[in-house]
């Protein structure tokens, strides 16, 4: 009896753990062929963006809806945005990260995938060719780890050399964009392997291929590149953004807790206020790898502008129309982390709009980042919170999320349950798609309106009653 | 409702209209709290007097709502002023 309970338990806990782990052993089915497979990275900024022109073919016997990209998995986690249009068109496809992935026997690593779905059927002995555009919380690293306030400062980038693909390749490239100056480190002797420079169109990239024949997940030694980017490599750990909905006095407050870290390289000899106040003096607009201003970008008409972080009130900020210049107490320099907060307000009918059909409804849109330019955030908490007595009706994003709560929560003059509290969780993101719109439907009758008002009245009409009662209450003892 | 609806609904519909102008509060908070003030202190005076009690509670009850509503609103008008957002 007991024996049988257990290989009970065991299958059903081995069934259960297999359906919530990937499959190891996934491999696509082999019906396309790339014809053309052309990489392009860009590192120009604090994040990796890759974008990968494919014209496939169908070889397979039956027509096929679906596209593996194929991905290393240690990139898998750290993907911001995935999306793909049809060459030569606006039209998006349908695209998804898929869970399972392949080991590779020969180097025992695992490739992931993701999943592009075309809109109509493609035909046997048919070709489509469609970009896809990848964009990653992962920048170079810093080569060297130490240098100088004045020096310069080079980054490493180390990736794949042929696509990963699942897919025969009957044609590849692979350029790197985005910097004056590239040097491939520790280059293979063969002359086909190798980077060259200075190719047209794009002079200033590092170009590697043409490449012919490349069979399914076919390795060669990875490219390693160094390459000039005298800029902070800011990186936004966790961010913590709070917006509050006031019907009553008609404004969307905004507050920002930022913990920031710049991931460029370190000073070799310490902080020294001499050489930093030297360099500021010869900088003359030079960029240089510390930050020293933070510059937020705010949707139009903010007011009543703040600033302070763990310390207090920090003055030395500036507003110019919607951009919000921030001098920290001190410079960003590599390895080194600074927290604060920013808030400011903007009017309400720039972002909340009133149903139609319904006027008790409301939509509310919101943009998905405020933050500075060139920057990844590895956490959001993003929350919006609705006045109290709202009840949701719909939540939408354009991009997944991590994690996402409704529950109520109190504040000033919140004398019943509280306001309402939406808190969305994402990861990895890129302030690429800052300008992205988390979109809230929600019910605010006019009773739960004047709920405010009239939740302080009645306490005050208790008390003075209490009060006209103490008076007029005889106590005395005769 | 799938993302595309939700923006197209948002992008057909009017935008929120408020009904006080955040501008035009504290002049209506200032106000709201005079009235409340005088009404309270009317109260006080009608429940010292000499009159019979019924009498008097029927006329601080009413004073007293009244006296309250205008607290309530004084207090929202008030907060927004001094930019607490309730």
């Amino acid at each position: 009896m007991n024996a049988s309970i257990f290989w009970w338990v065991f299958i059903t806990f081995f069934i259960h753990m297999n359906s919530v782990l990937c499959i190891e052993n996934f491999i696509p089915e082999q019906v396309w062929e790339n014809i053309d497979y052309r990489r392009a990275i860009d590192v120009s900024k604090s994040y990796l963006s890759e974008r990968v022109e494919i014209r496939a073919k169908n070889v397979g016997p039956e027509s096929v809806t679906e596209y593996y990209f194929a991905l290393p998995r240690n990139s898998l986690g750290k993907v911001s945005m995935f999306t793909a249009v049809i060459q030569g068109t606006d039209t998006y496809l349908n695209c998804q990260l898929f869970p399972n992935v392949t080991r590779l026997e020969e180097t025992g690593e695992y490739v992931g995938y993701g999943v592009i779905n075309f809109p109509s059927p493609i035909q046997p002995e048919q070709e489509f060719s469609f970009i896809t555009a990848l964009y990653y919380n992962v920048a170079g690293v810093p080569y060297p780890e130490y240098i100088a306030i004045s020096d310069e400062q080079s980054l490493l980038l180390k990736t794949n050399r042929f696509p990963i693909s699942a897919y025969p390749t009957v044609e590849s490239t692979l350029t790197i964009g985005g910097s004056s100056s590239f040097e491939e480190l520790n280059a293979p002797d063969d002359a086909y392997l190798k980077g060259k420079t200075n190719v047209p169109p794009n002079e200033e990239a590092i170009f590697f291929g043409p490449w012919d024949d490349i069979k399914p997940f076919e390795k060669e030694q990875d490219v390693e590149v160094v390459f000039n980017h005298n800029l902070p490599l800011n990186e936004v750990t966790l961010l913590k953004r709070d917006i509050w909905v006031s019907q009553w006095a008609s404004t969307l407050e905004f507050k920002e807790y930022y913990e920031l870290k710049n991931k460029g390289a370190k000073l070799d000899k310490g902080f020294s206020r001499i050489n930093y106040m030297r360099d500021q003096q010869q900088a003359d607009m030079r960029k240089s790898h510390y930050l020293a201003i933070i510059e937020m970008l705010l949707p139009e008409n903010p007011f009543g502008h703040y600033y302070n972080d763990l310390v207090g009130l920090v003055s030395t900020a500036k507003i110019q129309e919607n951009h919000y210049f921030l001098k920290p107490r001190f410079p960003i320099f590599g390895g080194w982390n600074y927290n604060f907060t920013i808030g400011w307000t903007n009017q309400l009918s720039d972002f909340l709009h009133k149903s139609n059909d319904d006027s008790d409804m409301y939509l509310l849109s919101v943009p998905l980042l405020n933050g500075p330019s060139d920057t990844v955030y590895d956490t959001v908490e993003y929350s919006v919170y609705v006045p109290e007595g709202a009840k949701i009706a719909d939540i939408d994003t354009p991009i997944p999320f991590v994690n996402l709560s409704v529950k109520a929560e109190k504040s000033y003059l919140d004398l019943k349950k509280g306001h309402v509290r939406v808190k969305i969780t994402f990861k990895n993101l890129v302030n690429e798609i800052a300008g992205a719109k988390i979109l809230i439907k929600y019910q605010y009758t006019k009773n739960a309106f004047i709920q405010k008002p009239l939740s302080i009245a009645i306490y005050i009409f208790i008390a003075l009653m209490f009060i006209f009662l103490l008076k007029n209450i005889n106590l005395n003892v005769k | 409702m799938a993302y595309e609806e939700l923006y197209r609904e948002f992008n057909d519909t009017v935008p929120f209209q408020p009904i006080f102008q955040l501008a035009t509060q504290p002049k209506f908070a200032i106000i709201a709290s005079i009235i409340s003030l005088l009404l309270i202190t009317l109260s006080l005076s009608v429940s010292s007097s000499e009159k019979h009690f019924m009498t008097k509670l029927i006329f601080c009850a009413t004073i007293n709502i009244m006296a309250s509503g205008f607290v309530g609103i004084a207090a929202v008008f008030a907060a927004n002023s001094f930019g607490v957002y309730v």
